[in-house]
């Protein structure tokens, strides 16, 4: 058996701007793995999916706590990098219509440790107007309180998600 | 909050144990065992100058992890690419899509590799004169047996010479069809060691 436990598995509601998943992060596992798959919006054009964590409240974090990075390389040799030290969200990675869209694998650490920041770590993939963007993201939410959910928006709901998946797995650490 | 099997409740801290009664409602509903599930497993064995997957299971796993371990390849430099086969061809034509950045102890960063329609996806951060090191290299591919989706692979990677360096970065075959093989290839050298795993992430 490996080490990874499956907690959550939630399909993206088509037709939403904002998709967050509550109650996934809690005091059983200190590191998470969050997959996303699949994703794709209803717009041809290029749509930039920000991340947000959700606190105990049920209610995504918009306080400017967020450290973040994103490289973002591209076939065509334009990269980019965003980057903030007091941020109200993590900038960003990129959708559009399928059959392109967005992928994702992202580890969270201590998130519901009241006595730490909640880290993360990720790299994705889209594919966007024929052209291939691979995202590196890191981020600091320079908080302690305790979070324990994970999602994202598009950024100025210029569109909506039409397809995607989440899933939440813990990492079984051996005593 | 949705589960498959019961809510997170593990007996002790970390540790992801199941209660006996958890156990038996998982295999009830087929859901008992580890989230990461091995597919195949290959070690090198004779003089191989490409790996290939071709039971992947694409239809049972839409997120997968390939974990290339120790590989190490004979004659003069060479790369390590992936391709892919779709309904059982193997794609070669120049269509694949990739990017990479890489850093190397002699302090060299930068995006080195890419391609906007090359006939494999790069996943090494440089190329290396065989048996001088070895590669290690773990992927993740998404979307490969949905007819209606491209597919996607990103990866990180680490080679061990005399100058030692990682890389990261991604590929896509952009053609929405089904991917139900993989191959690993070092542009036609041998490769003499190494092994290579591929699992599935239970859904």
């Amino acid at each position: 058996m490996s080490n990874l436990r499956l907690i959550n598995e939630t399909e993206v509601t088509t037709g939403i701007s904002e998709f967050y998943v509550n109650n996934i992060f809690t005091d059983d596992f200190d590191i998470y793995k969050v997959v996303f798959n699949n994703i794709s919006t209803a717009s041809s054009s290029s749509c930039n999916l920000f991340h947000r964590f959700v606190d105990s409240s049920g209610i995504a974090v918009t306080s400017s706590k967020y450290t973040f990075q994103t490289l973002q390389i591209r076939d065509d040799g334009v990269s980019a990098q965003y980057r903030g030290d007091a941020n109200t969200s993590v900038s960003r990675v990129l959708s559009d219509l399928s059959p392109e869209g967005h992928s994702s694998t992202n580890w969270i650490y201590n998130p519901t440790n009241t006595n730490s920041y909640t880290y993360y770590t990720g790299q994705s993939m889209s594919g966007i107007s024929s052209v291939l963007r691979m995202g590196q993201q890191i981020c600091v939410l320079e908080e302690t309180s305790k979070i324990t959910g994970f999602g994202f928006f598009v950024n100025g709901a210029t569109t909506t998600f039409s397809t995607g998946v989440m899933r939440t797995y813990g990492l079984r650490v051996d005593a | 909050m949705t589960y498959l099997g019961t809510q997170p409740n593990d007996v002790k801290k970390n540790t992801g144990l199941y209660t006996p009664s958890e156990i038996l409602q998982l295999e009830k509903d087929g859901h008992w065992g580890g989230s990461l599930e091995l597919i195949e497993e290959q070690t090198v064995s004779g003089s191989p100058t490409t790996i290939d997957f071709t039971s992947i299971k694409e239809n049972v796993y839409d997120v997968m992890f390939l974990s290339i371990e120790n590989f190490i390849h004979s004659g003069s430099t060479a790369n390590i690419g992936l391709r892919f086969y779709e309904s059982g061809v193997l794609e070669t034509g120049s269509v694949y899509k990739y990017s990479q950045n890489r850093v190397t102890t002699a302090g060299v960063m930068s995006e080195a590799d890419r391609s906007t329609g090359a006939s494999y996806i790069l996943i090494s951060p440089y190329s290396m004169n065989g048996g001088v090191g070895n590669y290690n290299i773990n992927c993740h591919f998404y979307n490969f047996g949905n007819s209606n989706k491209y597919s996607f692979t990103t990866y990180q990677s680490v080679a061990e010479a005399s100058s030692n360096g990682t890389g990261f970065g991604g590929g896509i075959l952009p053609q929405a069809s089904v991917v139900d093989g993989i191959q690993i290839y070092t542009f036609g050298r041998t490769i003499t060691s190494g092994t290579a795993k591929l699992f599935g992430y239970k859904q």
